[in-house]
């Protein structure tokens, strides 16, 4: 049975498969580093591993800075590693039966691959390797 | 290993925290900003001045700029540390000296893969200190006559 983890980022909702959820860590400073790529706003340490606190889909890349004073860090696992994502709130895990899986609107931003309609609010469904795989994409900021 | 290996000195510029090997350091130097001669630029070796140090002119160099770290540290407030280079003396401007660690006090932290592309010409290694992720200063990364004599 497929779950999903809900949370809120920002006045938007995601959801992200549970399949891919390792933790949710509340109020936990993260760490500047020099040259990080421009979707990446800080790194955590967990368990002695660095884990980049990246950016989720449509944000103004130049403002991701307001990403590292998130609530919460929700940690999730791609197919190239651990990634973190903000959080102002998280919503629960929800069985998918419980809700209604939607594809992705027209023009919706990369990194979205569907929607999850729970209680009349639609989650973003996030495509947790895009996101990874981004930071590859895109560097260059001022640390 | 010797000693000044086994030792690390922790610097900080901006939020970041920085390991320096102890046989590259010759002297920490406070005050610089009026032993700066802002004439000496040089954009494309990151060099922002000249220091006078012990009756000789030497490279100052800031990773602040070089590595775009943000940083509110005004220059009367930085130091210098005067590093041996392979073209002799040079200067790194940082903000603060914290201290000298033993390196068995660091914990050793692998960067992650889809970091790297974006990190590698600037550094490759990263420690531990206290749960603080720490960046092993390469010198001649910053500097071309950085490395090693």
């Amino acid at each position: 049975m497929e779950r999903l983890g809900l949370f809120v980022f920002s006045g938007s909702f995601y959801a992200v498969p549970l399949i891919t959820l390792r933790k949710i860590v509340h109020q936990q400073n993260g760490y500047l580093l020099p040259k990080l790529p421009l979707a990446v706003s800080e790194v955590l340490v967990e368990n002695k591993q660095l884990i980049p606190l990246v950016a989720l889909p449509g944000q103004d890349l130049g403002r991701i800075s307001e990403n590292r004073g998130a609530e919460y860090k929700v940690l999730v696992e791609s197919e190239a590693g651990t990634i973190a994502l903000p959080a102002d709130e998280t919503c629960g895990i929800i069985a998918a039966h419980k809700g209604e899986l939607l594809p992705a609107e027209e023009g919706e931003s990369a990194g979205i691959k569907g929607r999850f309609n729970y209680q009349s609010t639609d989650y973003h469904i996030l495509d947790i390797d895009f996101l990874a795989l981004r930071m590859t994409q895109v560097t260059d900021k001022v640390a | 290993m010797p000693q000044s290996v086994a030792r690390k000195l922790i610097f900080r510029v901006g939020e970041t925290g920085f390991l320096l090997d102890l046989d590259r350091l010759v002297e920490i130097c406070e005050q610089v900003a009026e032993k700066i001669d802002g004439n000496y630029v040089d954009a494309e070796l990151g060099i922002i001045g000249a220091l006078s140090f012990r009756q000789t002119q030497i490279p100052v160099i800031d990773p602040a700029i070089t590595l775009g770290i943000e940083t509110s540290c005004p220059l009367v407030d930085k130091r210098a540390l005067v590093l041996k280079g392979s073209e002799g003396n040079w200067a790194l401007l940082v903000d603060c000296v914290e201290e000298i660690v033993s390196i068995d006090k660091l914990d050793s932290c692998d960067i992650p893969p889809l970091l790297k592309p974006a990190i590698a010409a600037a550094y490759s290694q990263m420690s531990l200190f206290a749960g603080e992720p720490m960046v092993h200063f390469e010198l001649d990364r910053f500097y071309a006559f950085g490395a090693p004599s």
